[in-house]
C-alpha cells in the first residue's frame, strides 16, 4: 500500500491551528467547529504528519471496511506519547488520508492503544 | 428552566465539508441539574474566551442520542466500564474528530447519573471544558431532553436537507419499538443486559423473557441487569434463582409493614431506603442503637448465621413460596456481619417489592432497587446519625472505623461508604475508589 498512498490534506484546515505549515488555507470563517487539533498533539509541521502516516503504513493497524479504491477506509496509529491518531481514507486524489488524534477519554483511545501494543507495535 | 437541556442557541455557518455536519453545525449548549451546570463551558485557547457552548454538529449529537437511547434509558453502569459501554454512554464516544465532553449517562431505572469531568488541561483541542458535573436526572425528564433536541435538529435538517432520511428513520424506529409493548420490553431487557436493540438472538431473548417472566415484573429486571455479572450470563442467573428456591434455609417476612407510603415521588432510592428503614426500626421498637442479632433473628424467624453456600456471587437474594409464608434465601457470605446485611437488604426489597414478584433479588448491581436496598441495610442497621457521633466520639481513622463496624455488627466497608456517602470522608478512602 506504501506506493500508492499518502498523506494529503486535511479534508478541513479547521483541524490544524496553523493550516499553512499544511499547505492549506486557512478558513475564513472565523468560527471554528470545536474539532480535536492536531498542534494540540504535537503535529505542528507536515513532515511530523508524514511521518506518523508512514508509521501508521508499517503499524498496520486498518479497518475490516476497505475502499473501491482498494485502501482500508481508517487506520490508526499510536505516537511515542501514547497519543492515539485516526486516519481516515479520502482527499483529493485516490490513495490520499486525512488524520486526527484521538482526545484521551473517547473510549475509542484505549482500544486502539491496546490493540496497537497487540500487533507488537508499542 | 428543565433539568437537562441540550439547547442550540444558533446555526453557525461553515465550510465543512460533510453536509449533515455542515447544515447542522451549532452554538450547542448542555446544562443539567436543577442548578443549571453548564456541562458545555469551554475556555477557548485560541479566541482566549470563556464561552458556554461549543461548536458541534447538531446531527451527530441527535444520531447519537437516537442509536443508543435504550441502553441510555436503561442500563446500568457496571463497577468497570467497559469499552462497550462506554461508546453507548459517553458523550466521548460521538465521534472522534470533535472534542466532546467527557460525560456519562448511566440508568438506575428511575434516574440518570450525569457524570462529567472538567479537564485541567487541553486534550488534542483548542477547548478545555471547565465544568465537572455530577447530577441525577430523572428518567422522564432525561427522555423528554432528547424528544426536545432531536425535535429541533429534525427540523433543520427537513429545511436544509430534505432528502436526508437518516435522522427521520431512526426515531420512527425507536417510536414504534417504545410504542408497541412487547417490543418494548424486548429493548429493555436487551438494554439491561448490554445489548443493542436487536442485538440479541432469538435463543437470548427467548430465554431472557422466561427468566424474567420467572422472578416476577419488578425483580425480572433486576435478574438480567445481573445476569451480565454471571459467569454464563443468563445461565448463571437461571442457576442462582434454582439456587435460591431450592435452599433450605428460609426466613418469613410476610408480616413486615412500615405504615408508611413506600414510595414518594422524586425521591431518590438512598432517600427512600433511609426513610424506609428508620419507619421500621420504629415500627419494631428499634429506637437507638446497634440492633441484636436475636432480634433480627426473632423478627425474620431464623437462626443466625445460616449456613454460607459457595458459589458466585452477583446475584443472591429470596425465593417467595406461592403463599409467600416464607422465602428461601441464597446467602453466599459466611460471615455474620455481611449476613446481617444480605437479610436487611432482604427485608428492604420485602417492602417495596410487590406480592407478583417470586424473586427479591439482592445483587451487585446499580439499579434503583438495589441502591434502595444498600441504604435501607445501611440505615437499619447503622442509622446515619448514631454513626455520626459514634465516629465523632471515637474517630474516622482505621482504628474508628474499625471499632465502628464492631459496634455496629457490619463490615468496615459499610461504615466507609456511610462516612463517604455523608461526606464526612474523603471519597479516596472508599475501597472502590482505589
Amino acid at each position: 500500500m506504501r506506493p500508492k498512498a499518502g498523506f494529503g490534506e486535511n479534508r478541513s484546515p479547521t483541524t490544524s491551528e496553523r493550516p499553512n505549515d499544511f499547505g492549506l488555507t486557512p478558513p475564513t470563517n472565523p468560527t471554528r467547529p470545536d474539532k480535536t487539533l492536531c498542534d494540540e498533539a504535537g503535529i505542528t509541521k507536515k513532515a511530523i504528519a508524514q511521518d506518523l502516516f508512514a508509521r501508521a503504513i508499517e503499524g498496520g493497524l486498518v479497518s475490516a471496511a476497505w475502499h473501491p479504491d482498494g485502501f482500508p477506509k481508517q487506520m490508526w496509529v499510536v505516537d511515542d506519547q501514547e497519543r492515539a491518531f485516526e486516519l481516515m481514507y479520502g482527499g483529493s486524489r485516490p490513495g490520499r488520508y486525512h488524520g486526527y488524534p484521538l482526545r484521551s477519554r473517547d473510549p475509542w483511545s484505549d482500544e486502539i492503544k491496546r490493540a496497537w501494543r497487540r500487533r507488537g507495535n508499542a | 428552566m428543565p433539568e437537562l437541556e441540550f439547547q442550540v442557541n444558533t446555526w453557525v455557518s461553515n465550510d465543512l465539508p460533510d453536509p449533515q455536519e455542515r447544515e447542522t453545525l451549532a452554538e450547542l449548549t448542555i446544562s443539567a441539574g436543577d442548578g443549571h451546570e453548564l456541562v458545555t463551558e469551554v475556555n477557548d485557547l485560541l479566541a482566549h474566551t470563556v464561552r458556554d457552548y461549543i461548536h458541534v454538529p447538531a446531527y451527530l449529537v441527535a444520531r447519537w442520542l437516537l442509536i443508543q437511547w435504550w441502553r441510555l434509558r436503561w442500563e446500568p453502569r457496571p463497577e468497570v466500564p467497559t469499552w462497550s459501554w462506554l461508546q453507548s454512554h459517553s458523550l466521548a464516544a460521538i465521534s472522534s474528530d470533535y472534542a466532546w465532553p467527557d460525560v456519562t449517562f448511566a440508568s438506575d431505572g428511575d434516574f440518570i447519573h450525569m457524570l462529567g469531568r472538567a479537564e485541567p488541561i487541553c486534550d488534542a483541542a483548542a477547548v478545555r471544558y471547565l465544568r465537572s458535573v455530577d447530577v441525577r436526572i430523572p428518567a422522564h425528564v432525561f427522555e423528554r431532553a432528547i424528544e426536545d433536541f432531536v425535535d429541533v435538529v429534525e427540523m433543520r435538517m427537513a429545511r436544509r436537507l430534505p432528502a436526508e432520511r437518516e435522522l427521520i428513520e431512526l426515531r420512527a424506529e425507536l417510536r414504534a419499538e417504545r410504542d408497541d409493548p412487547a417490543l418494548a420490553r424486548q429493548c429493555r431487557l436487551q438494554a439491561l443486559a448490554g445489548f443493542d436493540p436487536g442485538a440479541a438472538d432469538a435463543a437470548w431473548l427467548d430465554a431472557a423473557q422466561k427468566l424474567a417472566a420467572e422472578a416476577g415484573p419488578a425483580a425480572g429486571d433486576e435478574v438480567i441487569a445481573a445476569s451480565v455479572l454471571l459467569p454464563g450470563q443468563l445461565d448463571g442467573a437461571q442457576r442462582a434463582i434454582e439456587a435460591m428456591r431450592t435452599s433450605r434455609s428460609s426466613v418469613r417476612l410476610r408480616q413486615l409493614h412500615v405504615g408508611v407510603s413506600s414510595a414518594i415521588s422524586g425521591e431518590s432510592p438512598w432517600q427512600r431506603g433511609q426513610r424506609l428503614a428508620a419507619a421500621l426500626r420504629s415500627k419494631l421498637g428499634w429506637t437507638s442503637g446497634p440492633i441484636e442479632t436475636k432480634s433480627l433473628e426473632s423478627v425474620l424467624d431464623i437462626k443466625l448465621p445460616v449456613p454460607g453456600i459457595q458459589r458466585e456471587r452477583g446475584l443472591t437474594g429470596g425465593y417467595r413460596d406461592s403463599a409467600l409464608d416464607r422465602t428461601s434465601v441464597l446467602v453466599t457470605s459466611p460471615r455474620p456481619a455481611n449476613q446481617r446485611f444480605f437479610f436487611s437488604r432482604l427485608i428492604g426489597a420485602a417492602l417495596v417489592i410487590g406480592p407478583e414478584d417470586r424473586v427479591l433479588p439482592v445483587s451487585d448491581v446499580r439499579t434503583s432497587l438495589q441502591k434502595f436496598e444498600r441504604a435501607f441495610a445501611q440505615e437499619l442497621l447503622c442509622p446515619w446519625a448514631e454513626l455520626d457521633a459514634f465516629t465523632t466520639e471515637n474517630g474516622t481513622d482505621e482504628e474508628g472505623v474499625l471499632e465502628a463496624a464492631e459496634y455496629f455488627e457490619v463490615s468496615e466497608y459499610v461504615i466507609l461508604t456511610a462516612l463517604v456517602n455523608n461526606g464526612k470522608v474523603s471519597r479516596s478512602r472508599h475501597p472502590q475508589a482505589a
